[in-house]
């Protein structure tokens, strides 16, 4: 069996069944989903920048205020301003997945090609690594990278890396395998064409779409994924004006009635996913388009 | 004939298991020691003295070479002994034994939640292809699966304990003052059904709602896509055609549809199964649910080196056994598949 | 001689096929007769409208598919206007369909004799074991040599042609008086095709069937059918006999079709040798 696409399941084949209406490369998904990531990213710095709170500025007399006209999302029990660090946060939480799923990318493509391109033993030894690493729960596998190596951000980084390689792995080297199928691409190797070549003529054009929705896909999980360690106190720790971290700190106060220390944080996090997955099925549908 | 193949394929799957396993328990090692330094340093706290170290060491055998510990925990983690917890100083699979039913549990209920709703959204939506209606669900589903289980379940926490009242305080599987079954696998709902404690029955769903919703609701959203998918391709496929042809009633043909559509459903089911097993966590811990997963949690908070790795095994293990299940059980209910 | 009646009677067929976008006429006035107990073929290219025909007349148009004009009846049946109930009172006992690709048109997960049951059950009040012996009676009439081995495999198990004969005895086992076969034979190898065309003709005049044969090979006309109506561009253009519009198309398009197949010389033959 070999589904092992993790938890965005689902997303895949979100275009399966539409209708022939849409004709255009540039769907309303693609724009919705580029717009709100322009939308987070440039809030990120235009928003703190216009505040009149700092996003690690506490403010104790202010503490666990609703949400008003002076704190738009209310206070949190340090007296942060919940509106500018939720604002904030995109610097971390976008710049940390991408990084970490991007690195991801370039070792499961790296090691892709390498499987893919050497028959026998090898590809196949790094097939079934990444076969058995796939087989752990990726929150599990996360977490205890993490907590081990040391907690911090370049950990979380190489974490993320980690659990996304294989995904990458198995993507790059099937379109691998279906091209080396392909007759002209056999005559090329009789012919002696140099393997950089055919990589660059041939397998990575043809890859780059599915890599780009995997990398939409695997950035939103990543998103989740490095907020979920936060609320767990394991990576980024309490003070950052990151959206997991904000939800642990507003936890407690859920339970008590002060909604928004919690709501607001996770509303963005969820966003920013939102965002990404919208891109990836935009690419997908895309892609259907230009086929 | 066809039962001996299926019986051949068991025997043949369940000897490749060991070399799998024997996987699942090297990766656990080299992951769990080669991704930070000795982790006895990281349990000992920054400002522990040599000697303390060293004990550490020797009591989480770090003071041994890497070869000599792997040899340890792959002979340990045959006999399924992980030693010592450091936190609760129990031998960690009675840690874990005890508190796997729980999380088993609590999985297992939400997947069937979010099977009901998954399935029979994702079949209403695939008969209403193109309409509002299908246009609603998906877009419900496209949306949940953006949503955080851990954001979720506090926004259920909210409404249903904080403002409505209908849910039970986030305490775990049963409240101090709920009358408790009689302990004996350690996960309430089933315990009070063993046990035949009605009154605890009523405690421990109650307690259950709000994670398993929480879970189910969100596993929903890939299964709805996923039956939509699957639906949409058996409606269009030959065979409905000739069943409506041969005048068979409506109802007939829905289950046909219905019971062709489902393998793939079954698949991603079993995949889901075993993520949740670790990505319970977050749930378990808003809901202070006792379970493994929590117990992972608070390991992993607290360095407690033998119980990481002797979790993070088991997931890895328990994930290897249900796609064999998933396996056999696609099998059994797609003939299609080639023994 | 007193002509026979009539089985199947399509007259002035149209049909759209309506999506949000736009309307498609389909079939512009289609009028096809098929006498009791004889074969019809129902010649065209692809996209040529014989397949929507049949579909027609089986109440089974693709979504979006509406009669806009047009009768179809069944000796004195008129089918349209029926609800979905009414038509599956007629799909089986007195209409049945015969459908393209043997290997899709079965269900996946059943075995053979669970779906004949299944088929059996949707009309007659049998008991299993007298549902099974029908079963195996309809799959031996189909032409299969061991009914027992056919009736417990899955449809997968299956070669073309014998996927095809369980096909034909699925369609068959209600005993209907029409049978519509919708290019039976197009996805076979050449050589079981012709044993699929023997068995149809040989079932056609054993249980004096009426059958509409739907083909793009004027050769299985020319050899099993007794009239013919050719179809192009959602019209009929030609229609009779089939002696008679085999050998003296009156229609430019019959012509084409007729020199484009390996008929010409065959007709060309006869013509000369009748002449």
């Amino acid at each position: 069996m070999r589904v092992l696409t993790r938890p965005w399941f689902g997303l895949r084949g979100a275009a399966a069944g539409r209708g022939h209406g849409d004709h255009r490369l540039l769907n309303p998904a693609l724009i919705a989903g580029i717009a709100l990531i322009v939308m987070l990213v440039v809030g990120s710095f235009l928003v703190p920048a216009l505040s009149s709170y700092g996003p690690r500025q506490p403010n104790p007399a202010d503490a666990l205020q609703g949400p008003s006209v002076s704190h738009l999302f209310g206070t949190d029990e340090t007296g942060f301003d919940v509106f500018t660090r939720v604002w904030y946060a995109p610097r971390i939480d976008l710049t940390i997945a991408a990084a970490g799923v991007g690195l991801g990318l370039v070792i499961g493509v790296t090691l892709g090609v390498a499987a893919g391109f050497t028959r026998g033993l090898v590809g196949e030894f790094v097939l079934r690594i990444a076969d058995i690493v796939q087989s752990f729960p990726v929150l599990i596998l996360a977490l205890a990278l993490v907590a081990l190596a040391g907690n911090d951000r370049t950990n979380v980084i190489w974490a993320l890396a980690f659990v996304n390689a294989p995904i990458f792995l198995r993507l790059i080297r099937s379109r691998v395998l279906t091209i080396r199928e392909q007759r002209f691409i056999e005559a090329a190797i009789a012919l002696g064409n140099p393997t950089r070549r055919l990589l660059r003529k041939h397998v990575l054009p043809n890859a780059l779409g599915p890599v780009v929705v995997q990398f939409g896909i695997s950035m939103g999980y990543g998103i989740i994924l490095l907020a979920g360690l936060a609320f767990l106190g394991v990576g980024i720790q309490v003070p950052t004006p990151e959206w997991g971290s904000m939800i642990l700190i507003g936890r407690s106060n859920i339970t008590t009635g002060q909604w928004w220390t919690a709501i607001f944080p996770g509303l963005f996090l969820a966003i920013a996913v939102f965002a990404f997955n919208l891109l990836s099925d935009g690419v997908e549908q895309a892609r259907e388009v230009s086929r | 004939m066809r039962a001996r193949r299926i019986a051949v394929l068991l025997l043949r799957r369940l000897l490749f298991m060991i070399p799998i396993l024997f996987g699942v328990i090297t990766v656990t090692f080299f992951v769990t020691r080669l991704a930070g330094g000795d982790p006895a340093y990281l349990i000992a706290g920054a400002f522990a003295t040599p000697e303390v170290i060293a004990e550490i060491q020797a009591q989480i055998g770090t003071d041994k070479s890497i070869g000599q510990q792997y040899v340890n925990f792959l002979s340990g983690a045959v006999r399924l002994d992980f030693g010592e917890a450091i936190f609760t100083g129990n031998p960690v699979q009675d840690d874990l034994g005890a508190r796997l039913p729980a999380t088993i549990e609590l999985v297992a209920f939400s997947l069937a939640l979010g099977l009901i709703l998954g399935v029979s959204s994702g079949v209403f939506a695939a008969r209403r292809r193109g309409r509002k209606s299908d246009k609603t669900v998906n877009a419900t589903s496209f949306s949940l699966l953006s949503l955080p289980d851990f954001w979720f379940g506090l926004i259920l926490l909210y409404v249903f304990f904080f403002k409505l009242s209908w849910a039970p305080p986030p305490v775990g599987q049963l409240s101090a003052n709920d009358p408790s079954p009689t302990d004996i696998t350690g996960a309430a709902v089933l315990d009070s059904i063993i046990t035949a404690n009605p009154a605890a029955l009523k405690a421990a769903v109650g307690h259950a709602a709000l994670p398993v919703v929480t879970l189910g609701v969100l596993l929903a959203a890939p299964i709805s896509r996923l039956t939509r998918s699957s639906m949409l391709e058996v409606l269009q496929a030959d065979y409905m055609q000739f069943g409506q042809a041969c005048g068979f009633p409506k109802s007939r043909l829905r289950r046909y549809g219905v019971r062709a559509a489902l393998p793939p459903v079954v698949t991603l089911a079993g995949i889901i199964f075993s993520i949740l097993i670790g990505g319970a966590v977050l749930v378990e811990v808003i809901f202070s649910w006792g379970g493994a997963a929590q117990y992972a949690a608070t390991a992993i908070i607290q360095s407690d080196y033998p119980a990481i790795q002797a979790f993070v095994f088991v997931a890895g293990a328990i994930s290897v056994f249900v796609f064999l299940i998933v396996d056999l059980l696609y099998v059994l209910i797609d003939p299609r598949v080639k023994l | 001689m007193s002509a026979p009646a009539t089985a199947l009677q399509v007259t002035d067929l149209s049909v759209d096929i309506v999506s949000r976008k736009q309307r498609t006429e389909i079939l512009r006035g289609v009028s096809v007769e098929l006498p009791e107990g004889t074969m019809r073929g129902l010649v065209g290219e692809t996209g040529s409208g014989k397949t929507m025909t049949a579909r027609a007349v089986m109440g089974l148009l693709p979504p979006g598919g509406t009669i806009t004009s047009g009768s179809i009846t069944l000796g004195v049946q008129e089918l349209i206007g029926l609800d979905n109930e009414q038509l599956n009172e007629l799909r089986g006992p007195v209409m049945s369909m015969v459908f393209q690709n043997p290997r899709t048109a079965l269900y996946p997960m059943h075995t053979v004799e669970r779906q004949l049951g299944s088929i059996i059950e949707a009309h007659q009040d049998l008991r299993k074991a007298a549902r099974r012996a029908r079963a195996r009676e309809y799959l031996a009439l189909a032409g299969i040599p061991d009914p027992d081995r056919v009736a417990r495999a899955y449809p997968h198990e299956l070669s073309g042609g014998m996927a095809q004969r369980v096909v034909i005895a699925a369609a068959l086992i209600n005993e209907p008086a029409i049978l519509i076969a919708d290019e039976p034979t197009t996805g076979l190898d050449a050589t079981v095709q012709r044993q699929i065309l023997e068995l149809l003709a040989s079932l056609q005049s054993d249980l004096s069937l009426s059958v509409l044969m739907i083909t793009h090979d004027l050769g299985i006309v020319a050899q099993y059918c007794d009239s013919l109506s050719v179809m192009h561009e959602g019209q009929v253009v030609e229609a009779g006999e089939k002696r008679q519009v085999l050998r003296q198309p009156a229609e430019p398009y019959t012509q084409q079709l007729i020199a484009a197949s390996e008929l010409s010389e065959v007709g060309h033959a006869k013509q000369a040798g009748s002449a």
